[in-house]
């Protein structure tokens, strides 16, 4: 059963088409996040979810329900926004019972309510400080009750930890995958962070310009991206390229030939054009391993030393090209290396539409 | 632990008198008293006794200091026939204030209110046309606005000057509420959306108590604006309900009699003490709010 259904959704500005055709089913009890660079229209695809923009053409179904023309409050849903929002001249609990206080509902309620919402985001302390005293957390926390105590089946959340530290947002990041498993409602996360995406999500839609690029779990996303861009996106360092050519079982570059034993085409059958290998710098040693082949020798540019894993990486043929590999490698810069790869790991993007082979 | 010893610049920087300070000490000495000697003569004037300002000693302190002009310019003092003082003008003026005071800002923060969070067609077609408005020389819509008064018959009545100062007021009330709460962040009037807050609502609940500061900066801006104004009550308030200003202009020129500078003096100092007294009390206030604007864009 779907909790959100988005069909053909269109948004167009005066001189900018921000979605296009936009078809997107996300099912009860789902966690989605939406990820994207900045400007590719994640903040617009939420706010048009929840009512507080004008679509251009399409429909939002809200627990089969047309919500199309309906206002953002009778759509059943609770949005948490990147700066918080919170209404700064009044207290936290006010700040909790506003939305259900303007909708008439009894005090006895409204308490119980509160109650229940600041005991699960452990905001009860703080119930009587304006949003100026709270720490950054404490703020995102409110927010999150704001929409907890509407007890809807929806969640909105738009990047609603990109303004806190590293730490806290790491700690927060857990603390909303528990409310997730608790609560156990749809809920729609924007962020552009990928760490976020993968940690959080069941499932992730990636976004370019308005588009839904790849709509998968995260496991399927890092290891099976449908295309350039999605492999480019996640991962950190990104993805390294090869431009070549896929010749019978093997992928040709220059002098270069990485026999393709082992990959799993999506069509079967022979190969013969112009393509992308593309390989994670994970999936890339140094020494030789069970089921590796050699792929190059190369000159150690940089290291980057990140304690549990060091980053080594090289100039090859004038791209940059990274490996990961464990911490206690014993490297110098400027020595040569042998770098080897797993063709079961390695992608590989047709050169025209740069799609998955 | 041993002190361990700095040399060369270490510390707070030495604050120096340099030169330049001490043109820009000087030059806002001189503009103060520039602005102060008018003010020290009024007010010492208005305590001498006639035959004490014949003597022509304009800077000399009074001998005999007195109120009694203060007294007669409140209750006493000659306009044309009538000779209630200036306390009738000043009631009018308190009459004219509050109310046109109140309904303009009010009215101008709805629509500053409504112009930036409630975008609707042709919302900025309005916008324009107020912004136009601001900018209308008044001399030139007087007389229009004169037969429109005298057509609904409201000319030369304290609901006709009232309903005038509430229109001059709103070009510029709108504009100043409208930047202020562009200046709030667009997310919070959507979280009051999501929570089901309607137009009002939104504007009683959460955006009027953030707009104190600029709340406070229009009441400086029309209550001297329309304390001070002397041409549109004198069109279109009506004998009953001149202004101060206007009836202070009457005591001043009177013709008729002796002039009696004390007297004019102390009904001058009397016409002008609201706004000083405004400006006195919210000094703070409106410096804060203009720089919050400005800052805020
Ligand atoms: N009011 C507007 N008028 C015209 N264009 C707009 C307006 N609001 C947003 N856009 C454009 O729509 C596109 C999508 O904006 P959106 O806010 O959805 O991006 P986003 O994916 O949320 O980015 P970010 O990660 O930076 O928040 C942007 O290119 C932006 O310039
Ligand atoms: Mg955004």
């Amino acid at each position: 059963m779907n909790s959100i259904s988005i069909k053909e959704l269109d948004l167009k500005y005066q001189d900018a088409h921000v979605l296009k055709q936009l078809n997107l089913n996300i099912k009860k009890g789902e966690f989605l996040v939406l990820l994207g660079s900045s400007g590719c229209g994640k903040s617009t695809l939420l706010n048009c979810i929840a009512g507080l923009l004008d679509i251009s053409a399409g429909q939002i179904w809200i627990n089969d329900r047309n919500v199309t023309w309906e206002e953002p409050k009778d759509r059943g849903i609770g949005m948490v926004f990147q700066s918080y929002a919170l209404y700064p001249q009044m207290t936290v609990e006010k700040n909790l019972s506003f939305g259900l206080k303007v909708k008439g509902m009894a005090k006895g309620e409204i308490r119980e309510r509160v109650d229940r919402a600041s005991k699960i985001l452990q905001i009860e302390p703080l119930l009587h400080r304006k949003p100026s005293e709270l720490s950054g957390g404490q703020r995102q926390r409110v927010a999150i009750g704001r929409a907890l105590v509407r007890d809807v089946e929806v969640f909105l959340f738009d990047e609603p930890l990109s303004n806190l530290d590293a730490k806290l947002r790491a700690d927060l990041r857990v603390e909303i995958k528990r409310l997730h498993q608790k609560l156990k409602n749809t809920m729609v996360y924007v962020t552009h962070d990928q760490v976020e995406a993968l940690t959080l999500a069941d499932r992730i839609a990636i976004m370019k310009n308005g588009e839904i690029q790849q709509l998968s779990t995260p496991a399927d996303i890092y290891h099976k991206p449908c295309n350039l861009f999605v492999a480019q996106f996640i991962g950190s360092p990104s993805m390294n390229l090869l431009e070549g050519r896929i010749v019978g079982e093997n992928f040709v570059y220059q002098d270069y030939r990485v026999n393709l034993m082992g990959y799993e085409f999506i069509n079967q059958g022979d190969h013969d054009e112009n393509a992308f290998l593309g390989i994670r710098p994970e999936h890339l040693a140094l020494e030789p391993r069970d089921g590796y082949v050699k792929l190059i020798s190369a000159k150690i540019d940089i290291l980057e030393p990140m304690g549990d894993e060091t980053i080594v990486w090289f100039d090859f043929m004038g791209r940059k090209w990274s490996v990961k590999v464990h911490g206690d490698h014993q490297l110098k810069w400027d020595e040569d290396a042998d770098i080897y790869l797993d063709p079961k790991k390695a992608h590989l993007f047709a050169k025209q539409g740069e799609v998955r082979l | 632990m041993e002190q361990i010893q700095l040399t060369g610049p270490h510390g707070p920087k030495p604050k120096k008198t340099t030169v330049s300070r001490l043109g820009v000490y000087a030059f806002l000495f001189s503009a103060a008293v520039f602005f102060c000697i008018p003010l020290y003569v009024m007010l010492i004037t208005s305590l001498k006794g006639m035959s004490e300002i014949r003597l022509g000693e304009l800077f000399s302190l009074p001998g005999d200091p007195s109120f009694a002009a203060w007294v007669k310019a409140w209750g006493e003092a000659c306009s044309g026939v009538e000779c209630n003082g200036i306390q009738t003008g000043f009631w009018n003026s308190v009459k004219i204030t509050i109310p046109s005071v109140a309904i303009s800002i009010i009215l101008g923060s709805i629509n500053g209110y409504a112009l930036s969070f409630w975008r609707f067609k042709g919302s900025n077609l309005l916008f324009g046309i107020l912004l136009f408005g601001a900018f209308v020389p008044f001399q030139v819509v007087i007389f229009p606005l004169i037969i429109f008064l005298r057509e609904v018959g409201l000319y030369g009545s304290l609901t006709g000057i009232i309903l005038i100062h509430t229109i001059f007021g709103m070009p510029i009330m709108t504009l100043l509420f409208r930047n202020y709460f562009s200046s709030l962040p667009d997310e919070l009037f959507k979280a009051a959306r999501v929570d089901g807050a309607n137009f009002w609502q939104i504007f009683f609940q959460i955006m009027m108590p953030l707009s104190i500061p600029v709340t406070v900066v229009a009441v400086i801006l029309q209550t001297t604006g329309i304390w001070n104004d002397y041409l549109l009550g004198l069109i279109f308030a009506g004998r009953e309900n001149l202004p101060m200003t206007v009836q202070l202009n009457n005591i001043v020129a009177t013709t008729f009699g002796v002039r009696e500078y004390n007297v004019n003096m102390a009904a001058t100092i009397l016409t002008a003490l609201v706004p000083l007294a405004i400006y006195l009390l919210s000094g703070k206030y409106f410096v804060r709010g203009i720089a919050a604007g400005a800052v805020k864009g």
